[in-house]
């Protein structure tokens, strides 16, 4: 994503183009000449995504040229193209108007340049211009209407989709431990909980030989651990906080990667954030007949148990994520039919 | 049972469509409403056809509204100031509804399609709430669609899938009979929430919850003197006590909310998810100090420091996450120009 410098043939130029998004075909060009001006014009590459869906935001774009497509993520990672956007297309109103999060995520498709029309603005020309609020009650109205009818269909529906034969190229490959590999690991490379499981087995190994080597040649094995722990609760806390915030795929690979390393240092010293309490006579006074041994806190047996359970958690949420979700939902079908 | 105008005018007044109008331009809008008593145990239809649709402001007493929708009926109670109706004038989506007073004689105003079209041509301000209002109503009906589409797709059984569908049929048509009350929810929305930065608020939220909550405790605790009895100890071999910290279990709740938010979930979701994760980073925060220091003892200044600095930030992702990102693009471009 780059920003772009705009001159005045660009302005008029973004004007008319804006003038054919249907909501504000009736703007006079002065208008919206000045809300070009106050806007940002960004120039995002083919495969850069626009706008995340569940990312927070509530900016108005609309695309001057290239082309982009519309999709939503299913639960099962899978993801569905809604529809195609051209210049003249805009998206982002509904969180305008809502400030509900972003509904679908918008990718580039070739070379796209697009106004992004900042929240307060918008909400200003909507509280000038009535004519745009009008125009978008009465859009909105329509496909209000669409979706109720669509709802309507669905609801009429009862039958499921039978579910998916296994392919033929599955049989061909069955048992072999090449398959084996390509299903557990090559398949799942871009998977979120995948790369956090390689994340935290890949930290720990490293990890563990580094304190292992610190302690045995004596190189300030607790200065060390400290900054191991520490960073531990920053990748954490970090990856945590901007998982809930952050919806670009790109950003949440990494911030999977931050999650499994963090996961993984603080778990690998978990001896050492939970004891560090027996070196006290009581909760108040240390201990002064108790020598502080970092090395015995670090071999106590916590550590080990709680690596056995967040690589179990981690694995089951790679693995077996997709069983759990439909075992969760019989599981509620069934307690509603004995309820009801 | 006559409907005085000033009542109307000042019941209409108050409706959040109108509030943006003057008084006098209410009380011209109030000349476009028919003006409909019901009396006692009496029911008036509409809705049968699209021309029957109507938009209703009860003025006085109290009516039950009863709706089809999806093929199931729900009922509602309307009190003075609550209305019902607007989104499927706009709409065209016909939904029969019958209005009985049956706690005494109501007072209604109506408004049909041509008297819509007509107000918003002539009060176009009014469009811009309904339009919030279209929205809103859009993306939750949008989520609806893209849930029902899931469960088809997921291929459960018959009579698993017939049971889920139902139930949503059921929420839906709970939906189709909402009546829009004068409520504080949208006020609060406005005034405390940030459009577009609900996640960062729940986060929030959450962390001065725990926060509040396990200094309290704490400080009973300490006060009370309690260490011995309310402070889980570890029991073992070692003659020293061992307590299992609070940071602990915020720690846990910072990962699970962090892990959970790696997969799919939906608004509702991630509201929650924030709110836990705030919840934990609350705990953590509480005894920064703690494990910074690796000493135990829970009055250190640092904690403090730390739980300040945290609220902060968060502070500037509800509220200020505008000028922060408006601060850094311009940063970084004069950093890009100055190369």
């Amino acid at each position: 994503m780059t920003a772009v410098a705009v001159t005045t043939n660009a302005v008029s130029a973004a004007a008319q183009t804006l003038k054919r998004v249907p909501f504000l075909a009736l703007v006079d060009e002065a208008t919206l000449e000045r809300l070009v001006r106050v806007s940002r014009r960004v120039h995002y590459r083919p495969r850069q995504i626009l706008v995340s869906e569940l990312e927070p935001g509530a900016d108005v774009y609309v695309i001057l040229s290239g082309d982009a497509e519309v999709s939503v993520d299913a639960r099962d990672g899978s993801r569905t193209v809604l529809r195609k956007l051209g210049p003249g297309s805009a998206f982002g109103e509904m969180s305008s108007l809502t400030g509900e999060l972003r509904s679908a995520t918008i990718a580039a498709l070739t070379e796209v340049d697009a106004l992004i029309i900042a929240d307060a603005e918008f909400d200003q020309l909507r509280e000038t211009r009535p004519q745009v609020a009008l125009s978008m009650a009465r859009e909105l109205a329509e496909r209000l209407h669409a979706v109720e009818h669509t709802l309507e269909q669905l609801l009429g529906r009862n039958s499921g989709r039978p579910p998916a034969k296994p392919s033929d190229r599955g049989k061909a490959a069955k048992g072999s431990l090449v398959r084996a590999w390509r299903e557990l690991v090559v398949a799942r490379q871009r998977d979120l909980a995948f790369i956090t499981l390689a994340a935290f087995v890949g930290t720990l190994v490293a990890v563990r030989l580094s304190v292992h080597y610190a302690f045995r040649f004596d190189l300030t094995p607790r200065e060390l651990l400290r900054v191991l722990y520490m960073s531990g609760f920053a990748l954490l806390g970090g990856s945590a906080c901007t998982s809930v915030l952050t919806f670009r795929p790109t950003w949440r690979r990494w911030i999977a990667l931050a999650y499994g390393i963090g996961l993984a240092l603080i778990l690998n010293e978990l001896g050492v954030t939970l004891a560090f309490d027996i070196f006290f006579k009581d909760i108040h006074t240390a201990d002064p007949n108790v020598a502080f041994d970092v090395e015995r806190l670090y071999r106590r047996a916590e550590s080990l148990r709680a690596i056995a359970i967040g690589l179990v958690i981690l694995v089951q949420a790679a693995y077996l994520r997709r069983f759990y979700v439909r075992a969760w939902f019989v599981l509620m079908t069934r307690l509603r039919r004995l309820r009801g | 049972m006559s409907v005085e105008e000033d009542s109307v005018a000042s019941i209409l007044g108050s409706v959040s469509l109108f509030e943006s109008l003057r008084a006098e331009e209410v009380a011209r809008l109030a000349t476009r409403f028919e003006r409909i008593s019901i009396p006692a145990g009496r029911t008036r239809d509409f809705g049968d056809t699209v021309d029957s649709l109507r938009f209703v402001v009860v003025v006085r007493g109290r009516a039950t509204l009863r709706s089809e929708t999806a093929g199931q009926s729900m009922t509602a109670q309307l009190d003075p100031g609550d209305r019902y109706g607007e989104l499927g004038l706009m709409t065209g989506h016909a939904r029969k509804i019958a209005l009985s007073a049956e706690d005494g004689d109501v007072a209604i105003v109506t408004l049909d399609r041509d008297g819509l079209d007509a107000i918003l041509e002539q009060f176009p301000a009014i469009a811009n709430p309904l339009a919030i209002e279209l929205a809103s109503e859009l993306a939750v009906k949008n989520d609806y669609v893209r849930q029902i589409m899931e469960l088809h797709a997921e291929g459960f059984p018959a009579d698993q899938l017939a049971s889920a569908i139902a139930e949503r049929r059921t929420a839906i048509a709970r939906r189709g009979a909402r009546v829009r009350r004068v409520t504080t929810k949208q006020l609060f929305s406005r005034l405390v929430v940030r459009k577009g930065s609900e996640p960062p608020f729940w986060m929030l939220a959450g962390f001065i919850l725990s926060l509040a909550g396990a200094r309290a405790v704490v400080a009973l605790i300490l006060k009370y003197k309690l260490e011995k009895q309310l402070f889980a100890l570890v029991p073992g071999s070692d003659p020293n006590p061992m307590h299992v910290h609070h940071f602990n279990y915020g720690l846990v709740l910072v990962g699970a909310a962090g892990l959970a938010a790696l997969f799919p979930v939906g608004r509702r979701g991630l509201r929650s998810l924030a709110f836990v994760f705030g919840l934990g980073a609350g705990l953590v925060f509480d005894e920064f100090a703690l494990f910074w220091n690796l000493n135990p003892e829970y009055a250190q200044s640092l904690s403090l420091i730390a739980c300040g600095i945290a609220a902060a930030v968060l502070l500037q992702l509800v509220y200020f996450r505008a000028f922060w990102t408006a601060f850094a693009r311009r940063t970084l471009r004069m950093v890009r120009g100055t190369r």
